[in-house]
């Protein structure tokens, strides 16, 4: 379902306000600023004119904001306001984007994107592109524990411009955008996948960084990463076999097992946790008829009973508790 | 990177390269012209990835066999996913046929036979997918060949993907770059597919609604419960088993589970009794022993010390 929003036919002393709301609704909390700076330089110079267009896919909601000069802040007291940990993909279409979160600066060009996390502060900057069009961006709400799932540094290299010199970038940028222009003619079953396929090559382009690092860890780090986007891909079209995600990345079976030697977590681990993110999500969405057995025997767990036990490890609350608790949110 | 083009050899030998090449660059393949030009102007250009191999091919008529023959002597088992950018295709596999215009793709399984023919000089975009790295979606893309695919929804965002994955480089991200051609694949598979299973669930939650509302009837039956949903009585008993039940077991787990809520909730105070008959049992024995091979206990056992949260009871 597509939402709009349009500061059309609003007076310019409301415009503001209703801006704010649209962007906090849409992304996240974000607090709209236009100095005079922003005035001067601006093809509209007073109020503040844009409009916001959302269609959430399956787990992640692309946003198309176009709009004109101006700042948006996600300060201490929007991380506080947010209910969802989210990270934002922003990829630039027209004019210039500016980012600033965990202390580095980034400048986003058309066809560029950078990454955003909203349970830290940052600020965005956007800038209408030099021949007086606004400026358009296509944002990808991703949930901020599937993206992390799948990258290899613990923390998300914010605020860092991912460009067509990335190889995987302009794939993740190709993807999103056809993904967006095409949405109304997918299937359920068709938005689920390309949901996924968006975010693990976004993952990807953002794993890319690591190649800078050239010692050991950090491409293991890299590997490992790539082993669990393998494992995020498969898990929805049988098992997972630790040979299967060997070849994939290029090494040996024994070399995999030995990868995860010291970390908290092991192969087995690895595809045990994203099966019980499936079983979540499918717990969340999947309506009444669909019994916890139904859910456990989807997602290659042998019963109820083994699904209950390691669901608890994760969430620390039974599959039917869990459903109750999504199911009195309203999404 | 490789670039095989004719033109280096003088006419009448194009046509003869052009065989050499289209079979070390991919499959098995036996081409033979139309026409009957002095050239035959043909290029081919691959780059391998990580295990995808990419190629852009330009050619002239001809028709083209990957027939029992060449099955036989193929290394390895591939899909190739043809993108048209000019001429057009008429492909042939399983059966089926189409003909594949610019701006469409059609997919082949060299597992099999098939056979292509191109009617004008044409040119296409082709990636060659080892079966291995589909995995568990295979079955799904096979049902996916030899149809004529437009680059829309679905089916736009392969060729998006084809397009940009042409630029990438051979390094540390083209392997997970390749499930993103792969995903993209699989939800044009699914488009498919997936329109049959909603369907299926659809029609399996109405006869579950018509089953639960009469469910007190002891003669409820699959004619009855058939033309109430709309549908045969085949269409019935197929659906319920795409499920993993027959429908007289899902009708008696549903008695069952009925009865087990109204026993477990003190409240009713209805007799053991009354309630096998409510949920349509014939006798109070045939009940006692239906439910005890259901739930492990007898009913007067569960009425006794119901369930901890009554989750073991939940009517489904």
């Amino acid at each position: 379902m597509e939402l709009t929003w349009s500061t059309e036919g609003l007076a310019p002393e409301d415009q503001f306000a209703y801006w704010a709301d649209v962007v906090c609704e849409a992304c996240a909390p974000l607090a709209p600023v236009r100095t005079r700076q922003h005035l001067t330089r601006s093809r509209w110079g007073e109020g503040l004119t844009g409009w916001v267009r959302a269609e959430r896919l399956a787990d992640s909601t692309p946003t198309e904001v176009v709009s004109c000069t101006q700042r948006l802040t996600h300060g201490p007291a929007e991380v506080r306001r947010g209910r969802d940990e989210q990270i934002f993909v922003n990829l630039q279409l027209d004019g210039t984007g500016r980012g600033e979160q965990d202390g580095r600066r980034c400048v986003v060009p058309p066809g560029s994107f950078a990454v955003f996390d909203t349970t830290r502060p940052y600020v965005l900057e956007f800038d209408e592109s030099p021949d007086g069009s606004p400026w358009r961006v296509l944002s990808f709400k991703i949930p901020r524990d599937q993206m992390l799932a799948l990258i290899p540094q613990p923390t998300l290299r914010t605020a860092r411009t991912v460009d067509a010199r990335s190889g995987a970038g302009v794939v993740a940028a190709d993807m999103m955008t056809s993904v967006w222009r095409s949405r109304a003619q997918l299937s359920a079953a068709a938005r689920l996948a390309l949901d996924h396929a968006c975010t693990e090559v976004i993952a990807t382009a953002l794993g890319a960084f690591e190649k800078e690092g050239d010692d050991r860890s950090s491409v293991d780090d890299a590997t490992r990463a790539s082993i669990a986007r393998f494992v995020h891909e498969r898990l929805p079209h049988g098992q997972v076999l630790a040979v299967e995600a060997a070849r994939h990345v290029g090494i040996s079976v024994r070399k995999l097992h030995q990868l995860y030697d010291g970390h908290e977590t092991t192969f087995g681990a690895t595809v045990r946790d994203l099966r019980l993110q499936r079983a979540a999500r499918q717990l969340e969405t999947g309506g009444p008829h669909v019994t916890v057995t139904d859910v456990a025997n989807r997602w290659g767990f042998c019963d109820a009973s083994h699904l209950n036990r390691a669901f608890k490890g994760k969430y620390g609350m039974s599959p039917t508790a869990y459903r109750e608790s999504s199911s009195a949110t309203v999404t | 990177m490789a670039v095989w083009d004719v033109a280096s050899r003088p006419p009448h030998e194009q046509f003869g390269y052009w065989r050499e090449v289209i079979c070390e660059a991919f499959v098995p393949l036996t081409p033979s012209r139309i026409g009957d030009a002095d050239d035959f102007r043909s290029r081919v250009e691959t780059r391998p990835l990580a295990h995808l191999v990419r190629a852009r091919l330009t050619s002239q008529p001809q028709r083209t066999s990957h027939g029992k023959g060449e099955v036989a002597r193929t290394d390895g088992a591939y899909l190739f996913v043809n993108l048209q950018t000019a001429g057009t295709c008429a492909v042939e596999q399983g059966g089926r046929h189409a003909l594949v215009q610019p701006g469409q793709f059609t997919v082949v399984d060299t597992a099999e036979p098939y056979r292509f023919q191109f009617d004008l000089p044409w040119r296409m975009v082709s990636y060659r997918i080892p079966h291995p790295l589909l995995g568990g979606r295979l079955d799904g893309m096979r049902r996916l060949t030899a149809r004529a695919i437009d680059a829309r929804g679905a089916g736009g965002v392969v060729a998006a993907v084809m397009s940009s994955l042409w630029e990438l480089d051979n390094g540390l991200g083209a392997p997970d770059a390749e499930l993103a051609m792969v995903s993209a694949l699989g939800a044009v598979a699914g488009e498919r597919a997936g329109a049959v299973s909603d369907r299926r669930a659809i029609l399996r939650a109405e006869i579950e609604r018509v089953v639960d509302a009469e469910l007190s009837d002891p003669a409820l039956c699959v004619a009855t419960v058939s033309r109430r949903v709309g549908i045969s009585p085949r269409t019935l008993h197929t659906v319920v088993s795409s499920g993993g039940v027959t429908f007289a077991a899902m009708v008696r787990r549903r008695r069952l589970e009925r009865a087990a809520v109204l026993l477990a909730d003190a409240g009713t105070g209805l007799a053991v009794t009354d309630i096998a008959a409510s949920v349509g049992f014939d006798g109070p024995s045939s009940f006692s022993r239906a439910f005890r091979r259901q739930f492990g206990r007898s009913p007067t056992d569960l009425r006794r010390a119901p369930a901890r949260g009554g989750q073991e009871v939940r009517a489904h």
